[in-house]
Formats: structure tokens, sequence, C-alpha cells
């Protein structure tokens, strides 16, 4: 067996693993502010965003930066996030897992505690959402 | 001004309209959430009554099912319960006997639950299998100690299974917050069995279920067992105002959109300026009421109103949604419209503005356009080139249908920027011709489709390199990273006493429900979870085509650091390598470690999350959550990996492409390269990675695919376009009839539509039978390739239990050897060799699996379809391939018996197959995608064929149609020619000859026509036609001049007699004409003469009878007679004084000689002188001389005179007769003689002298007191007369006189015979002249003598 051990020292993780948080917790005062447009710095320019969502959506597969913005948009607009909260976060090289909790009234007007799973992936520059994902209780 | 004040008013009512209807609908919501925020808030068991109502006939129909089974077949229980609510979820039904052995099943249902087979079980449990629900309802025994058992799957939360769907869909979903099955198994044990124990247990577990907040309302059976709780949610009036004035808004904004389009005619309106100005503030207000309520998300289904399907938060939310798209579309198409419609108005006197103006427009609708087909091929979650979207989703058909109105709308102005730059006509710029529009669409529909197909590839692209590179590169980081993160995820939720997430209790299941949590299920990688306790025992696994390899391996969690711990492992037997991450965590609670959790994933090229291979379980396994169908939508990348040396360590396609030096050059270059494999294009993208080179591929579209693509678009779009212009039409006023009248009022039409039905209905006809053909024989390849893994699969079984096969000392049937025992492990090594997935059945179970976690999961269930066990085991059929479901889609499954009779029981192998229908249906659409374009291409070619076909055919009827109208429209010229020979060509020659004859008719009757009008113009009798009505039909200008009227107060078409009333001297006429006439003859009718004098009107009227008898109208004839009786009394009175002439002269002579001869006698005899008789003697004298004189005034009279006619000067001839009068002044009267030059005149200078003298003498006899005699002559240039005139300033005379004045024998002096004027006048009309008089009482009388001049025609 192989020993693999975490490529990258504390210092630099660090760094990344702040970046990474600032770019989660913008994406929830996005949501409790009810200004999706407070998102569009973490849509990546390229590619697809995938999403899976309950009751922020219901939305599933994958969707261009302009379409996940809209969606957000369409949730804030009957619905609400009260509060959203980093539970974890994992950082790897260019990929950063976060794993929050929100808390929202949806569509239909329920309350609900909901595991919101975020994956951002680092061009360089910037951390980049990749991935919505809702885990419903 | 009237009718602009009606126009005004129209407008304002249609604006009050306007306003008025929203602004209705907005109150009465205001009103409605008013009313609303005054009602109570219902209670809970309210609004759960109809879910339990449900729920209880769910129920029952599930013990419909067992019972029908328990009485009949198990294979027809299902129809016979005739299924409502539960209809397509029955998962088996079974008979089994008193030990729970099954005795016969239908289709998978699970084994018995103990408490079943109790004295006294339930009719229904909750079973949590995993994520799937199961409703079990079993009933019995009967006679024969048999029970009947039906399971169901029903699940709350997997898509693929909505129990609010199935138990009502009426349900409000606003109350219903969620329902949660309990597993009636774990909730009450074995108490289950016993009714006592299930009623105290359910009172206890009662109080506990209802516990929360809100509290829940429990789901029981009838028989009072807790099957599972509902949380609802009360809707505050509050909550259901709030909807209701919402909803109200949205519905405002929609109906102001929609009455402007019915009220306006913005045709017109758009017309000037201000119209055109006020038609695109319309639509923006329009649009943006629509975007500010969020009209098209509050009224509409999800995938048409919100971005889910398609949507951009770009442009001001304008293209937000399916529906969005379409408004704006609308909103573009109707200002095109406005546009042109302004623009044609424009060009009237702006031609050049106009044309600039509709270019700058098109140019602007082709920037929407592109606008639109980048944002549809950016901001769409599912490829519109795909048409399958259009029948799986609601929303494609609305984005083809904005895309179209898009497009059409830029179409018509380009064709309304051609007209006008081309010089056309204003009419063609403000509606072009069909075919200029249809010019212009194409060319659009290609560019926007190929933006499409290249924004599509491009895309695809960009995901390669922004999506898939990243996760080939970094793979093994985000394996670690997804591993680390999903250990801790599970440690920190069994350390903090959650239950886990999902609904079972079965710890068994534990390991794949925090698995499906997990970012291992999540992003889709082949792991496995494994939980244990504190003794490192294991007490729940979980792996996805990962199986449990160190089942020996025992961790400590005592020892484990707090992090997650991660290294690599081999964990591969003999030569198959099989390396692994492994991580592990303790679980800890209350400081101490209680347990641990150790996960792993596949550290291979194989585990990449896009690889094709995993999707189908994946989706089955989370049941629609995560990784769903979704991810199909995108075609996955094909992935190859090569070594330094070019060999292909991983791929996922046959035949990968040779590792090529411009493979390597373009991975160096970071670009794209186009290679082939397996037959098929790609676009790969070569990523190097140390010594290895990874290449993705994404299938580029073929030129076939790509036309098929483009083909189907236009058709779908056209087909939109047509639907949506048909509905209109039909719903128009009239609109059926003119669409009928457009199909029938055309022979080209339906002879086209006729041939194109005859070929075409066949072509398709044809077409969807190879289509079918093709789709079977697919499915036939699809089957035999099925068998064929089976076999495969049946003979690696049978190889393996023959090798394996060793004698044993003493075994169960006696024979020596082992029986064989197959596991898991074997048949993942085995799997390997089949290159498929391989389950075995031993006597209808499942004893061994490559893909365990179907089955734990509770997926599957364990149990052999019951067809298979029954044709195969029992019937002994080699092979069978049937349909299973796999989640919410189907897998094909092959299913062959073990030959080996060796062992005990029977074994039955089975194959899925989750990927090779793809393969063979990706084939079979290819080879459709042919037959489409194929067809198509048929379609076009009949189209075109018949158009041409009708043309020819419809081009001679319709130059017929031509010719017969030119001809009647009276051009008698048109003659056809053909070159054909058949029976057109009589049929032409035939119509050439009509026409000719038609041409000499109307020749004669033209000329016929003109002779009369002719005829009628210079007849003098006055001509008047009537029809039955009494209107004029024809009138010649005799009459109209016979009646004094001018030749406009008279035309053809007014009522003669109504007419004529309207003029009072003509009201005898009328009222002879009204009066019925007697036959043909003839009457007179006297009107009155503008100079006092009677006009005679000799009337003949005639009937005019049609050729069948009635009378069709009448003739009038009118002479004026006048003349001609005062002629003919003339003619009697000079036949008169004739008579009288001739009887009074004759007895004169012998009178006056007898006389002399009395006078001589009485002389001679002395007797006179005597004065008395000389006396009476004079008298006789005198006597007869006066009464010579009266003889010779008569015989004057009566004799025409017969004039010397001489050319004479009229003044000197006056100067002559005023002579002796002059000269002998006669007494009180002066003469006073007026002369002006006047040509000369030809005249008898004794009859006329003796006519002016009577005249001079009457004139001199007027004025016995004095007075003045005037004489004149002067000059009537206009009539070319000499007017010769006498007048005196005498007594005048009495109208009465004066009318009478010319008649024989009438005067007013008590001597005299009263012709003295009577001569004068027949003088002078004998000199073709006229006289007049004219006189005033007490004032004098005027004589005017009119004569031609001598060199006038009537002189």
């Amino acid at each position: 067996m192989l020993l693999l051990a975490l490529p990258l020292g504390p210092v630099l993780g660090g760094n990344t693993e702040h970046e990474a948080r600032q770019a989660a917790l913008t994406f929830g005062s996005a949501l409790t502010g009810a200004d999706a447009s407070s998102i569009r710095p973490l849509l990546p320019s390229q590619g697809k965003i995938q999403l899976t969502l309950d009751r922020l959506g219901p939305e599933r597969g994958h969707f261009s930066a302009q379409q996940v913005e809209a969606l957000l948009g369409d949730f804030l607009a009957q619905g609400t996030v009260r509060a959203f909260e980093i539970l974890r976060l994992e950082c790897e090289g260019s990929l950063a897992l976060v794993h929050g909790e929100a808390s929202l009234i949806d569509r239909r007007g329920r309350r609900a505690r909901v595991e919101i799973h975020l994956a951002f992936r680092s061009d360089g520059e910037s951390w980049q959402l990749r991935e919505i994902r809702e885990l419903s209780p | 001004m009237s009718g602009d004040r009606h126009g005004s008013a129209g407008t304002w009512r249609r604006v009050a309209l306007l306003v008025g209807l929203p602004l209705l609908l907005w109150g009465s919501a205001q009103v409605r959430a008013v009313i609303a925020r005054g009602q109570e808030t219902p209670t809970r068991s309210e609004l759960a009554r109809p879910l339990s109502a449900a729920f209880e006939d769910l129920l029952e129909e599930a013990r419909s099912v067992a019972e029908a089974a328990l009485d009949g077949a198990t294979w027809d229980a299902a129809s016979d319960a005739r299924l409502e609510r539960l209809e397509g979820t029955v998962e088996g039904i079974g008979l089994f006997d008193p030990d729970g052995n099954p005795v016969e099943w239908w289709r998978t249902p699970v084994d018995p639950a103990p408490a079943f087979l109790a004295p006294a079980p339930p009719t229904w449990i909750i079973r949590q299998d995993g994520i799937r629900t199961r409703l079990i309802a079993c009933v019995g025994p009967n006679k024969l100690g048999l029970r009947a058992l039906a399971s169901f799957a029903i699940d709350s939360r997997a898509a693929d299974l909505n129990f609010l769907e199935l138990a009502d869909p009426a349900l409000d979903p606003r109350a219903i917050v969620d329902v949660e099955f309990l597993d009636t198994r774990a909730l009450y044990g074995a108490g289950l069995a016993d009714p006592a124990v299930r009623e105290r247990d359910g009172r206890r577990l009662a109080a506990e279920l209802e516990s929360g907040d809100p509290p829940r309302v429990l789901l029981r059976s009838d028989e009072g067992v807790i099957l599972g709780r509902a949380e609802i949610q009360a809707i505050t009036p509050e909550r259901r105002a709030s909807d209701l004035e919402r909803s109200g808004r949205a519905w405002a904004a929609l109906l102001l959109a929609v009455l402007p389009l019915l009220l306006f005619r913005w045709s017109h309106i758009c017309r000037s300026p201000a119209g055109f100005l006020a038609a695109l503030v319309t639509l923006v207000l329009v649009r943006q009421a629509l975007l500010a309520t969020k009209a098209s998300i509050r009224l509409f289904p999800r995938e048409m109103g919100s971005s889910s399907l398609f949507g951009s938060a770009d442009f001001g939310r304008l293209l937000g949604s399916p529906l969005d798209l379409l408004w704006t579309a609308l909103t573009i198409y109707f200002a095109a419209l406005a546009l042109r419609v302004f623009a044609g108005s424009l060009a009237r006197s702006w031609k050049r503005s106009a044309a600039l103006l509709v270019t700058v427009g098109a140019a602007l609708s082709t920037g929407a356009l592109y606008g639109v087909t980048r944002s549809l091929a950016v901001d769409a979650r599912v490829p519109l080139l795909e048409l399958g979207n259009l029948a799986r989703y609601d929303g494609p058909a609305l984005l083809l249908l904005g895309w179209s109105f898009v497009l059409l709308g830029s179409a018509e102005l380009w064709g309304a920027a051609w007209s006008l730059l081309r010089g056309g006509d204003i009419p063609a710029a403000v509606r072009p011709h069909r075919v200029v529009v249809a010019v212009a669409i194409l060319p659009l529909a290609i560019l926007g489709i190929a933006q499409l197909h290249s924004l599509d590839q491009q895309l695809a692209i960009e995901r390669l390199r922004s999506e898939f590179a990243p996760q080939v590169l970094g793979q093994t980081d985000h394996r670690r990273v997804t591993l680390i993160s999903a250990v801790r995820q599970v440690a920190d939720a069994l350390s903090s006493h959650e239950r886990p997430r999902g609904r079972s209790r079965d710890s068994r299941f534990q390991a794949y429900e925090l698995w499906l949590q997990s970012d291992l299920y999540q992003v889709g990688y082949k792991s496995s979870l494994d939980l244990h306790n504190i003794g490192g025992d294991r007490v729940s696994h979980f792996g996805f085509d990962l199986p449990a390899f160190d089942k020996e391996t025992r961790p400590d969690p005592a020892t484990m650091p707090l992090s997650p711990e991660l290294h690599r492992e081999d964990l591969g037997k003999g030569a198959q390598q099989q390396l692994v991450l492994h991580a592990e965590a303790p679980v800890i609670r209350d400081g101490h470690a209680v347990g641990a959790v150790v996960g792993h994933i596949l550290d291979a090229p194989s585990n990449l999350p896009f690889i094709p291979t995993s999707q189908p379980y994946l989706a089955a396994l989370g049941s629609g959550r995560g990784a769903g169908v979704e991810r199909q939508a995108w075609s996955s990348p094909a992935y190859v990996l090569y070594d330094r040396r070019g060999t292909v360590l991983y791929r996922t396609v046959d035949q990968p492409p040779t590792l090529t030096r411009e493979l390597e050059m373009a991975a160096a270059r970071d670009g794209t390269v186009r290679v082939r494999a397996a037959e098929e294009s790609y676009i790969g993208l070569p990523l190097l990675d140390g010594d290895s080179l990874h290449l993705l591929m994404l299938r580029a579209r073929t030129p076939i695919e790509w036309l098929g693509a483009l083909i189907r678009l236009v058709l779908v779009s056209l087909g939109l376009l047509t639907l949506l212009f048909l509905l209109a039409n039909l719903f128009r006023r009239d609109g059926p009839q003119e669409l009928s009248r457009a199909i029938r009022g055309s022979f080209y039409r339906k002879l086209a539509a006729t041939l194109l039905l005859a070929a075409g209905v066949p072509l398709l006809g044809l077409s969807l039978f190879v289509r079918g053909y093709i789709e079977s024989r697919g499915l036939a390849a699809l089957g035999e390739s099925a068998v064929q893994s089976a076999s495969v699969a049946q003979r690696a079984v049978e190889d393996y239990l023959a090798g394996t096969r060793e004698p044993i000392g003493d075994d169960d049937d006696g024979d020596g050897f082992d029986d064989g025992s197959l596991d898991d492990d074997i048949l993942y090594g085995l799997r390997w060799l089949v290159e498929a997935d391989i389950h075995v059945y031993r006597d209808g179970r499942l004893e061994a699996s490559s893909k365990r976690e179907l089955f734990d999961s509770g997926l599957l269930t364990r149990r052999l379809p019951g067809d298979v066990q029954d044709q195969m085991v029992r019937q002994g059929l080699p092979y069978l391939v049937l349909n299973q479901p796999l989640g919410s889609a189907e897998m094909q499954v092959a299913y062959a018996p073990v030959r080996a009779p060796w062992i005990q029981g029977s074994l039955v192998v089975a194959v899925p197959r989750v990927l090779e229908e793809q393969t063979v249906s990706r084939d079979v659409d290819r080879v459709l995608e042919v037959l489409l374009l194929v067809t198509v291409a048929m379609i076009g070619l009949v189209i075109l064929s018949a158009a041409v076909l009708a043309r020819s055919v419809a081009r001679p009827v319709r130059d017929l149609v031509g010719a017969t109208s030119s001809i009647a429209a009276g051009d008698y010229r048109t003659r056809l020619s053909t070159r054909s020979q058949d029976e057109v060509a009589d049929l032409v020659d035939g119509f050439n000859t009509m026409a000719s004859a038609l041409a000499a008719q109307r020749a004669d009757l033209e000329y016929r026509r003109d002779y009369m009008e002719t005829l009628l113009g210079h007849a003098t009798t006055g001509v008047v036609s009537t029809d039955a009505e009494g209107r004029i039909v024809t009138i010649n200008p005799a009459l109209t001049a016979l009646l004094g009227l001018g030749t406009e107060q008279l035309v053809p078409g007014q009522h003669l007699t109504r007419t004529l009333g309207r003029e009072e001297v003509l009201g005898p006429l009328v009222e002879a004409l009204e009066r019925p006439s007697r036959g043909d003859e003839p009457r007179d009718v006297d009107l009155p003469a503008a100079d006092g004098q009677t006009r005679r009107l000799r009337v003949m009227q005639v009937e005019l009878p049609d050729p069948r008898g009635a009378a069709t109208g009448s003739l009038l004839m009118m002479d004026d007679v006048t003349e001609l009786m005062r002629s003919n009394q003339l003619t009697a009175w000079a036949e008169m004084a004739r008579a009288i002439a001739h009887e009074i002269k004759n007895p004169l002579t012998p009178i006056q000689l007898s006389t002399e001869h009395l006078q001589r006698i009485l002389r001679d005899r002395g007797v006179l002188p005597a004065p008395q008789l000389e006396s009476c003697i004079d008298t006789v004298f005198k006597q007869v001389r006066a009464l010579r004189e009266i003889a010779g005034e008569f015989s004057t009279y009566a004799k025409l005179p017969v004039l010397v006619p001489e050319s004479a000067d009229a003044v000197a001839f006056m100067r002559e007769v005023v002579g002796p009068y002059r000269a002998s002044h006669p007494q009180g009267v002066e003469i006073e003689e007026h002369y002006s030059e006047v040509p000369p005149v030809r005249i008898d200078r004794r009859v006329l002298g003796r006519a002016v003298i009577n005249l001079i003498e009457n004139a001199l006899q007027a004025m016995p007191d004095g007075g003045t005699l005037t004489v004149s002559v002067d000059r009537d240039a206009a009539a070319r007369e000499v007017r010769l005139s006498v007048e005196d300033t005498g007594t005048g005379l009495d109208p009465e006189v004066r009318k009478r004045l010319f008649e024989p024998y009438f005067s007013t002096k008590s001597s005299g015979t009263g012709l003295g004027l009577a001569i004068v006048q027949r003088s002078v009309e004998a000199h073709a002249g006229s006289i007049e008089v004219s006189s005033r009482p007490g004032h004098g009388t005027r004589f005017v003598i009119s004569l031609p001049g001598a060199n006038s025609p009537a002189s």
C-alpha cells in the first residue's frame, strides 16, 4: 500500500481554503441577500454547472452560468433563504468541496433546513462554481 | 366630422376596455384577497382528510390485488383488480405455502414477512428496503392454506415514484409538506404478529410519531397499524391572500398583453408615426408588465415559465424562460410587422427613407435572431437540436416557436426591404409576397441552425476543456478529496446521533443510505462504504461496482486519528490490479470512539464520473437523486488512455484511434483534432499527463446528422407556425370558410393536394413501415446479442462450476462431489470475461451477483421473475430476454439456465444489459436519420412533381379561365393556342371557334345598337323606355328637349314619373302617364308653355312584353303636336274661308247685276230718282261691295300667297312702307324709326309690305288719342335673323286677347273680319319667318317679325 500524503503544504492550502471559503460565503450571501446576480463572479464563463436541487429547485442537470443565475433568481422571487452556514470544507489542488446548511422557506412556503454541497474549481485566479447539490432531509 | 367623432368614441371605448378589464381582474383578485384574509385557517386534520381518504383507497386496491391472486391466478390478479391509484406500481404477486415458500409467483414479489405467517396477521405492512418503499398486502390463508401476497413499489421522494401523485394528484402540494412511510417491521418488531401487542404498541408509538413541530398526522390501516405519517402545513389566510394578489396581477398583465391584439386594428394604426410609436410603446409596456408580474412563472407550468429548461439572466431576463422567450419573440415579431406597415405608409412619399428604415429594422431583427439563437444554444438544459426533447418536455416547442417568430419577423422585414429597394410598389412592401418571405426565411433558418449547430459543437468542446479535462487530469486529486469529504461527512453524521437520512431503520441499508447521501454517490464514483462497530466488526456495507475486498480487515476505531486517514491499496487478485483509495475515520460520540467509517474509491481511469457504464446504475440507485437521467441528456465524452508507447490502457469505445504524431502535437499545443473510432467521427481533445496521454472524444455530428437536424428543426418550426396560423384562422370570423374557399377555389390546389396525398401517403406509409422494420431488426439484433451474452455467461458459470467440482466425502445428494457454490467475488471475476454483470439464481432466489448493490439497495428484489421461472425452469426454454424496470428506466436482461446436472436445484444465470440498447438504438437512429432524409427528399420530390404535374394539367384550364374572363370583360380578340394534340387541344379549338362566333355576334349587335342609338338620337319624336318598376332604361335627347329638361335631369335609372313629377309644368303629363293607358291609343296632353301658350303633346305608351308574355316595362313615344294642330286648324279655317268666299261671291254678282238692272228699270220707268229708293239701292251696292271685300279677304286668307321673293334691304323696305305715314303725319302720333345695318332678306315686297301696313294700321288704331309709333329694324346675330318691329304706346292687350290674337275671325273690333293678323302671320310664315307679340295693357304692344337672312338655309 502506498501512503499518500496530501499534496501542497498547509500554508498554501490555508490560503486556497480561505479563498474557497470566501467564494462559498459569497454564494451564501447571494442567497440570504436575495440577490442572484451576486453569484455572477463565481460562475464560470465556459462550460456548464451541475445542479441537483430539490427545495431550491427542483432542478437536476447541467446549466449555463446565466441559466443558473436565472434559476436562483426564480427561486428567490418566490422563496427565501434565511441563513447559510458552512459546515465543512475540503480543498485539494484545484478542487474545493464545501458543505453548507441553509435555512429556507421554499416556493410552497415550507420551512426547511437543507444541506447544500458546493463544488468549486480554481482556474488559478478565482474559484468557480461547478456544482450545487442539495441534500434533502 | 361625424365619422371622426364616432371613430374617436370607438377608440376611447377600446382604450377603456384595455385598461378596464385588467383593472377589473386585478380588483377582483384584491377583493378575493381581502375576503381570504378574513377567513379562518383550516385545521391540520381538515387538510389531512383527503390524504387519509386517498391512502385508505390505496390500501384497498392493494388488498384487492392480493385477494384476486388468491381467488384466481397470480398473473391475472393485477388486471382483475382493475387498479387505478396503484397502476404501474405492482412489483410482484405470489402465492405462498404456510411455511412462506413460494408456490407460484408473477414478476418479483418479496418474501412474506414472519408476521404474515402468524395466525392473525396484519393485512398491510410497509417495508423500507433502501430507497424503495414497498407496500405489501397479504391475505389468506385459503382452504389450501395458501396465502397471497402483493408488493407494490411506492415512494414519496424518489423521482420515479411520487406517492402524492399516486394517492391523489388533486391533493394540494402546498398543504402536504411531506409524507414519510414507516417500516412497520422495524416499528413494531415481533409484536407486529400479535393484534393485542400491535394495539398496545400502536398507542405508544402514536404519541412518539405524532410529535414534531408541527405535529404529524398518522396514516394507519383500518386495523390500526401505523404505516406512515404526514407533515401538514396550514396555509394561512395571509399566504392565501398573497397568492391571490400575485396571481391577480399576473393574470391582469396577461390580459393586458392579449387585449391590444383583439381590440385594435394595428395594421391601420401603424400607418402614422404616432400610431407606430404607440404600437412600439404598447409592445414594450406589455412585455415589461409580463416581466414585472412574473406572469410566466406564476401562471404556467414550471418547464414553460421558469428557467428550468431554458433561461438566461442576461437581457434583463427577457429570455428568462421558454415563455419569456416566446413573449419576447412575439414582441419582436409584432414590432417588425408594425415597422413594415409604417414603412409602407412612409414609402408613399419617402421611399428611400422607408427602405432605409426597414433595412435597419431587418438588420436589428437579424441581430435579435442571432442573440436568441446563441442563448438557445448556451442557456438550454437540453440541446434543441435533439428533437426527442420536444416530446419529452413542454418547453422546447415554445422555444422553437419563439425562435420561429423571430425568424419570421426578420424575414418579413428583409422581404419588405427587398421589395422597397428594388423599387417595388408600396402594397408589396407593406405585405411582401409569401414567396419573397419564404426565400428570406430559408437562408436565415439555415444560418440560424448552422449557428446553433456551431455553438452546440463549440460548447461541447468548451465543456471538454472546462469540465471533463480537469476531471481527467486531476482525477486522483478529485477522488482523494471526494473520499475524505465523504468519510468525514458520514463520520460526522454518525457522531452527531443523527438518524441516517432516509427512512429505513434496517441497519443493513445504513451504509447504502449514507453512501447515497455522500459525495461518493453524488459525484458518481465506483466506491464503497463500510460501517464498523467499536470492535471493528463490519455492521453495514455498500459498494458500488466495488466489492468488499478486505472482508477480514478489522479497523480499530480507538486508535484512528480524528481526521480521515487516506492511503492507496492494491486489492486486486492475481494479475488483476485493483488500486483503491482507502480512507477511514472514527465515529466519536461523547468523546469516545464508538465505531469507524471506512470508504474506498477505485483509483483507476475507469472510475471517472462521466464514464457511461456507471450512469444507468447511478441513476437507478439514486432514483432520480443527484446523478439522474439528465446526465444522459448531454452525451458523455468517450475516453481513451494511452501510455508513452501508444498502448491503450483504458478505453470506453471499441476500436480507439491509434496514438499518432498528430494527436501528440495537438496535445502539446492544447488543441483539438478530428479522429475516427469505431467508424465514427469524433472531435478529440488530447491531454498530456506525464507519460500518459488522455484523449477525450466527443462525437462530431456527421453531415447527414446535421442535415437531418436542420430538416427536422425547419419542419417542426414550419409545422408549429402552420398550426398556429391555422388555429388563428379557424378561430377568426369566417376563417374556416376562407380556408375552405382557398383550397376549394383553385383547381390547381385541389389537383396538387390530391396528387400529393395520392403519392405522399403511400410514401409516408412505406417510410413508417421501413422505420418499423429497421427498429424491429435493431431489437432483434439486440435480442440476439443478449442471447449471446447470456450464452457466454452460461458457459462461463458452467465451466467454473465444472472446474471447481471436487470430490468430497459425504454430501447431501450422495454423489460424492461438491454441489458447487457461487459467490459475488466469483461472479465479479467472471464479469471481466463476459464483459457484463452476472446474477445467478438458485431455485428462484438470488444466490450471487457481480452487482450486489442493486439488491442491497432494495432496488431489485432477490427473486427470479415469475415468467423466467415458469418458462425456463418448468418449460425448459433455453434462453429468455426480458425488459425489466431499473429505477425509472428499463434494462434488458438475458436469462439462461445453467446446465450442470450435478448441482442441487435449478440455476439460472441473468445478464443485465444497460448500454447495449443505447448502442443499438444509436445505430438504428443513424439509419433512421438517413431514412428521414430520404423520406423528406422523396416527399420534396413528390411535392415538386405534384406541383409540376398539377401545373401542366391545370395550366390549360387556368388559361381557359383567364381567356373566358377576358371575353367576359369584352376582349373578344382573345384566342388560345396549345401544343398538345389531346382533348385539351379540341377544347382550345372549340373555345377559339366560340370566341370568333361571339366576336361576330358582338360586332353585329354593336352595329345594331349603334344604329338604334343613331335613330333615337336623331328622331324628333321623344322616346323613353322604362322597366317594370317604371325606371328609365333608355331615353333619347328629343324627349328631354320636348319636355324642356336638361339631358342630366332625366337619365337612365331614374324613376320616370317621380322625376317628371318634380317639374310643376309637367304635372298633366305625369297624371296622364299614371293613368292606365287604353291599348296603343295615343293621348294628347296639353302643357302650359313659357309664353302663356299651350303646348300639346301626343303620347303613345306601348307595353313591352318579355318572351313569356309578362310585362317588363313600357315604351313611351312623345311628339309636340301643337304646330300640327294649329296647322290643321288653319287649314280648316282656310277651307272654310275659301268656301265662304265662294258662297258669298257667287250671289253677289247676280245681286249687283239685278240691282243695277232694277235701278235702270226704275230709272227708265221714272220712278227714279226717288231719294228713298236711291238710298236703298245705294245701300245694296255698298253692302255688296262690303261683302265682296269680305269675300276677298276670306279668299286672300284661304289662298296661300304665292310669293315672288327677291333680295331686299330690310331697312329700305321698312323706310318705303313707313314713308306714306311719315308724310301724312297721323294726328297725335309721333313716328320713330330705328334702323340698324342688317343683312339682306328675301321677301315678296307686296305681301310683306301689306302685312307691315296691317300692323301699322293696327298700331295707329290702338292709339286713338295719339302716341308714339316706333318702327325698327335690327339683327339677331345668334339666330342669324333680321327683326322688323312695330311698336305702339296704345292701350295694349289683355293676356287672353294676346293668346288668341292670331286666330282667324278673332277681333276686338266691332267691324272687320278678324282675319288681318291671321293673314299677317300666314304672310310672315310664308317667308319662313315668325311673328311674336308682346304687350302690357295700358302701355302698348310690340310686334316683331323675324325673317331669316338671305343667305341662311331657312331662307
